[in-house]
């Protein structure tokens, strides 16, 4: 079945009907949830998917009765394993309903001990002896795939990866029947996510609890769940199987939300993504419609041309670069400490071919950012080389004319699509700044600046406008705009789309597609996401702690891995 | 300006009563201290027009000698209370609102400096700082004070005394600036927009000027709210001890020590009423501090 | 950890020997020396015959050295207004501050912990609500103003407890303490409560701040969401995690006591330091403001170096040399 609706039975662990929540602002009132009704059955694992602002995490947190104020929960009824809800959510808390949050590092308390905080649960739920949680405090360790030795440590000991387990050891130590999981694995590298939901599944498996997945990553929710419930905008879209959905989904949105997201499978390398088209930040409840992805045999079109062209646009020779981590010298004298060094690149070498889009991929540590640092000049290599087109940025023999003319062909567009622009600052500013500064469009830089928000699909009229006044796919537009202006032949793009929704990601991705074709830009991409990669690159470097471990054209690479890191990263990202 | 008045401060100012009045009793001293000469019906530290037998006449009952009514009383030498007090605002005020103002210039300059340079810029300025706040302020402007009192011949001592006090409180209360200024410049210059202006080629000092400093200037202004109030009060109590405003240019501090002497006595409006203009603006100002930073602090939306 | 106490040690130590040269400074070059002890009817031969008994000719870094070394034994040279020998002068009135300090920075400090807390777990309550708009008086009212209105009220009006000194007061060796008699006990009152009412006022609304702030966090949503009830959530979660901030702050407000006692002593007559010291700026005596100078920088840089090390003791992260938090996930 996937009607937008569902009654429950009488089996059913929990039942929402027709819940609504509201936030009162200053002059509306919002509906975050809007008039939503599932089920979760007992032993299944029910996916609640959709992109920010969907309202999926409010309703996990109105179940619990965690909602904070000025919100609230207007209309609906919440009933538990056939009771209702109402006031009382307080009781089921961890003892009937656990939860696990996104964040593992500030979920736990810093200041005790991990062990503690577990035994400290146990015993506010079940009668039992000091020793006897002790006991249960280990075993529940173990189950998460803890050492028990460690309980005495403190959170910050721990890495990102085992800080989650000992939250679902807390959410799970009280025993509860179900489990709410907001984004567990959204802070967390691939393999460690993978990790993370094999366990998760695993302990409901064999305790028979339920789980429900709150997540927007449908490649999470093909792997994870059994059933599936689509949201949008505070609206509950679809709802029914997982497969029948992905495979055979019945709303458009939903449709549309499976064919922007980026695959490793089958041909679909450098095909453009589809892409929900309508005007964002509106919040209305929008219609769109769906553009569907096309071939881009234009992306050959260019490689042929360039092919001509022997000499590789960009050479990165032996680059490595240190960190000293040490404590000042008169501390180590005295503690007999060594020093820290920390190997951020060592040794990394390749080229990248003139308008071509190279993709260095890699989890976090892995010295990624650190590389396209030192490529455009921000960070100045420990050892080794980088040549742009013949001409190397570090050297010192340079020029500020010689050096002012290389940046100017160079470009780099970051991550945060909030930290990338100065708030204080209008577009305008924003744009005709690196028009200032290269001494471009001299006399006629309102123009350009106008031309420049078009070729990225903004208006004219945003000119005048403050960065918060867009959208996360909006801003990164902007960014990208900024990149432009120079009228660069090199762009580094660094994880330019990690930070933002499924479906606007398709659309930026498109655009930098696009914007190549139309102007022979070369790309340096920087990802963790494989299936980024896919869509967008021609060649592909695998980089772990520091060293290039693998590297090749991209169809070679994911039909026939070489390295173990390499054949495990593919291996571990959630497919569709 | 419009954006202003339209904008989400502008109504959580104005839903807030306590705000809005404490807002209006600060302009309202401000504008009296400002334009005191004007106000005022006398000039109550003009020797000349003193007449000592208006000496100790009680608020708003005529003089037994002279026949004059005074609105607040008067002092031991006759002078006007309510003009004194006139005048003694504007030197409270004049004192507080610069000392501010130069604790910002030092504290924010460094703040930035030592935040976006780094290096043992920073550490040499950080230690300063820590060093600094070692001691309370009142005692560092008590000190500053005695020093350069000892350095001055005595007949400048009187006439630099503003002075001083001004440059003792300011060099006092800069860390508090420069402190935070440091550390919303740290998370500001990792940001990524500082990295796309050094990828135009720009300076630091443009970087410094342009991208920066507007954004580290938030929570500035509410410790320089908070910083007026603790001036306001530094100065009070070290006139107070004789160790500020002398009596030749008297603030609010100093008169509460003139009124000191006569409050068993009887005369307490001489004391009183010194003592609640120095309240009302310590408190209006408190609250209105207190307020702003309750707005602009952006966790609590 | 233990390189963090060294390091610590050794900043306080350099510290003191900046202030001691700061307090060598006054003491040695504002004014001339000879001029104040000699008076302007000296010859020119005693001039010069105690320029050099007091080695004023020697090069700075001896009399520098000198300086300290004396310290140590502690002898601060001679008042130039009373002719006393400072560390005298000191040592009588040491006792009485400290006593002050003492009850005055207890007072601040329970009941500035307790009302914080309350304020900060019953947000809306009317009583936080009068609580907090009283504190706010009490940020305003500078501490003189304090000290004459309850000399006014308490002493002149209703005639409970005297408006000045310190009562009687018992010999203990070379303490004298007023905490033994009746009549000290009641001189004890007002000034304690002017002195600590400003401390006590800022403290609340530090923990206050600092609560509220922690109750935000992540992991006290998460704590909730497993079950804890709230009073564990509040006193076994938050309290800690709001202590260690507030401890840092706290321990510097102390200082402020010590500056704040000054005025306090002044308005009360209270025969302490404080008001040795403001009297020696007034008739610019050097020797005794250079010799407050220093025992104010110790007590300063103990205090600063204590709070500096509870740290290690309450924040784990602190100890393994993170202070930023975060490690790579």
């Amino acid at each position: 079945m996937s009607a937008n609706q569902e009654t429950g039975s009488a089996s059913s662990l929990l039942e929402v009907r027709n819940l609504s929540v509201e936030f009162p602002m200053r002059r509306e009132l919002l509906r975050v949830v809007d008039d939503v009704s599932f089920t979760v059955q007992r032993g299944e694992i029910l996916g609640i998917v959709g992109e920010s602002g969907a309202g999926k995490s409010m309703t996990g947190s109105a179940i619990i009765g965690l909602i904070d104020p000025p919100g609230r929960i207007a209309t609906g009824e919440i009933i538990f394993d056939g009771e209702s809800v109402g006031q009382h959510a307080e009781q089921l808390r961890g003892k009937r309903i656990g939860m696990v949050f996104q964040d593992p590092l500030t979920s736990l308390n810093p200041l005790r001990k991990v062990g503690d905080q577990i035994v400290e649960t146990i015993r506010t739920h079940l009668a039992v002896s000091a020793s006897d949680a002790h006991k249960r405090m280990q075993a529940a360790m173990e189950e998460v795939g803890l050492d028990p030795t460690r309980a005495k440590a403190y959170p910050h000991e721990f890495s990102g990866g085992m800080r989650q387990r000992a939250v679902i050891a807390l959410a799970l130590c009280a025993e509860p029947a179900l489990i709410i999981a907001d984004e567990p694995t959204t802070a967390l590298d691939v393999s460690i996510q993978a990790q993370v939901l094999d366990l998760l599944k695993r302990v409901c498996k064999d305790r028979g609890a339920s789980v429900m997945l709150i997540t927007h990553d449908m490649g999470v929710i093909s792997e994870t769940t059994d059933r599936v419930a689509v949201l949008y905008q505070g609206k509950l879209v679809e709802i029914g199987q997982t497969r029948d959905i992905i495979e055979r989904p019945q709303h458009p949105y939903t449709e549309a939300l499976i064919a922007c997201t980026p695959t490793i499978e089958g041909g679909s390398f450098g095909r453009d993504l589809a892409q929900i088209d309508r005007s964002e930040g509106d919040g209305a409840k929008g219609e769109f419609y769906v553009r569907e992805a096309q071939d881009s045999q234009a992306t050959e079109l260019v490689t042929n041309t360039f092919a001509a062209n022997a000499t590789p646009f960009l050479v990165a020779e032996g680059l490595s670069r240190e960190f000293d981590l040490s404590d000042p010298w008169l501390v180590r004298m005295l503690s007999f400490r060594r020093k820290k060094i920390l190997h951020a690149v060592s040794d990394v070498s390749f080229q990248i071919e003139r308008g071509t889009t190279y993709a260095l991929v890699g989890e976090s540590g892995s010295g990624k950012s650190t590389i396209a640092r030192m490529a455009v000049g921000l960070l100045a290599p420990s050892s080794g080389t980088v040549t742009i087109d013949g001409v190397n940025l570090n050297d010192n023999e340079l020029g500020t004319d010689a050096r002012q003319a290389l940046r100017r062909r160079i470009q780099m567009v970051f991550q945060s699509p909030y930290a990338s622009l100065n708030p204080r600052w209008r577009v305008g500013n924003i744009l005709s700044e690196p028009l200032r500064a290269f001494g471009l469009a001299k006399g006629f830089e309102a123009d350009r600046v106008v031309e420049l928000l078009e070729q990225v699909g903004l208006a004219a009229t945003d000119v005048k406008r403050f960065p918060h006044e867009f959208s996360g796919g909006q801003r990164q537009r902007i960014s990208i705009a900024r990149a432009l202006a120079s009228e660069p032949e090199f762009i580094i793009c660094d994880e330019p789309t990690s930070a933002l929704d499924v479906s606007v990601q398709a659309q930026v991705l498109n655009l930098l597609k696009r914007l190549q074709r139309d102007l022979g830009l070369t790309y340096l991409f920087i990802t963790h996401d494989l299936a980024v990669v896919a869509t967008m690159a021609s060649h592909i470097g695998v980089l772990q702690s520091g060293n290039l471990v693998e590297e090749g054209k991209c169809e070679d690479l994911f039909a026939n891995a070489q390295s173990d890191y390499t054949r495990m990263l593919i291996d571990s990202a959630p497919r569709l | 300006m419009k954006r202003f008045f339209a904008s989400d401060f502008f109504y959580d100012f104005c839903r807030s009563p306590v705000t809005v009045v404490s807002f209006m009793v600060m302009l309202l001293l401000l504008l009296s201290a400002v334009f005191a000469s004007f106000i005022a019906p006398t000039n109550p530290f003009d020797p000349a027009s003193l007449n000592l037998m208006n000496g100790f006449t009680p608020p708003m009952t005529p003089n037994e000698f002279t026949g004059n009514t005074f609105w607040l009383g008067t002092d031991d030498q006759g002078r006007d209370l309510f003009s004194a007090i006139l005048y003694g605002l504007r030197v409270s005020l004049f004192v507080g609102f610069s000392a501010v103002m130069l604790a910002m210039l030092i504290g924010i300059s460094l703040g930035l400096i030592a935040g976006y340079i780094g290096g043992w810029i920073d550490a040499a300025i950080m230690r300063i700082a820590d060093i600094q706040v070692t001691f309370p302020s009142i005692l560092i402007a008590m000190l500053i004070f005695g020093v350069t009192r000892s350095l001055l011949p005595p007949d400048q001592r009187d006439e630099l005394a503003i002075f001083v006090l001004i440059i003792s409180i300011g060099l006092s209360e800069w860390v508090q600036f420069a402190r935070t200024v440091r550390g919303a410049t740290l998370v500001e210059k990792e940001k990524e927009y500082v990295a796309a202006a050094k990828l135009m080629g720009l300076g630091r000092a443009q970087i410094m000027r342009r991208h920066i400093l507007p954004n580290v200037l938030g929570p500035v202004l509410v410790i320089a709210t908070i910083t007026l109030a603790i001036a306001i009060i530094a100065e009070a109590t070290l006139s107070f001890l004789g160790v500020g405003a002398p009596p030749t240019q008297p603030s609010l501090g100093t008169l509460i020590n003139i009124g000191q002497d006569y409050l068993f006595s009887g005369e307490w409006w001489i004391l009183l009423f010194p003592a609640l203009t120095l309240l009302t603006l310590a408190l209006s100002v408190n609250l209105f501090g207190d307020w702003l930073r309750d707005t602009l602090n952006p966790r609590l939306k | 950890m233990f390189a963090t106490v060294i390091r610590r040690l050794g900043q306080s130590i350099v510290v003191l020997a900046l202030v001691a040269l700061i307090a060598f400074l006054i003491f040695r070059y504002v004014g001339d020396p000879v001029d104040n002890l000699l008076g302007q009817e000296a010859t020119v031969a005693d001039r010069i015959e105690l320029r050099e008994r007091l080695g004023l000719d020697n090069p700075w870094y001896e009399q520098y050295t000198d300086f300290v070394v004396r310290a140590l034994h502690f002898d601060f040279g001679v008042s130039y207004r009373t002719g006393l020998p400072v560390s005298d002068m000191i040592a009588h009135r040491l006792p009485a501050t400290l006593e002050l300090a003492f009850a005055s920075a207890i007072f601040a400090m329970v009941l500035g912990v307790v009302l914080g807390i309350y304020t900060a777990i019953n947000r809306q309550g009317w009583l936080a609500q009068v609580i907090l708009s009283t504190s706010l008086i009490g940020v305003s009212l500078p501490t003189f103003l304090i000290g004459i209105l309850l000399i006014w009220i308490f002493a002149v009006e209703l005639g409970w407890l005297p408006s000045f000194g310190r009562g009687d007061t018992v010999e203990i060796g070379w303490w004298s303490t007023g905490l033994l008699t009746a009549s000290g006990l009641k001189s004890l009152v007002l000034p304690t409560i002017t002195l600590g009412l400003y401390q006590m006022t800022l403290i609340m609304r530090l923990v206050r701040a600092e609560m509220l702030e922690v109750l935000r966090q992540d992991y006290i949503r998460f704590a909730r969401a497993r079950g804890l009830p709230d009073r564990v959530v509040n006193f076994g979660h938050a309290l800690k995690n709001t202590l260690v901030p507030v401890i840092t702050i706290a321990g510097l407000q102390l200082g402020l006591i010590v500056a704040f006692a000054i005025v306090t002593e002044t308005v009360f007559q209270w025969p302490g330091v404080g008001l040795m010291f403001i009297n020696a700026v007034y008739f610019v005596d050097i020797p005794v403001m250079s010799a407050y100078l220093l025992l104010v920088g110790l007590v300063f840089v103990v205090i600063n170096l204590i709070v500096d090390l509870s740290y290690l003791v309450i924040d784990p992260r602190i100890r393994d040399g993170i202070n930023r938090g975060n490690s790579g996930g």
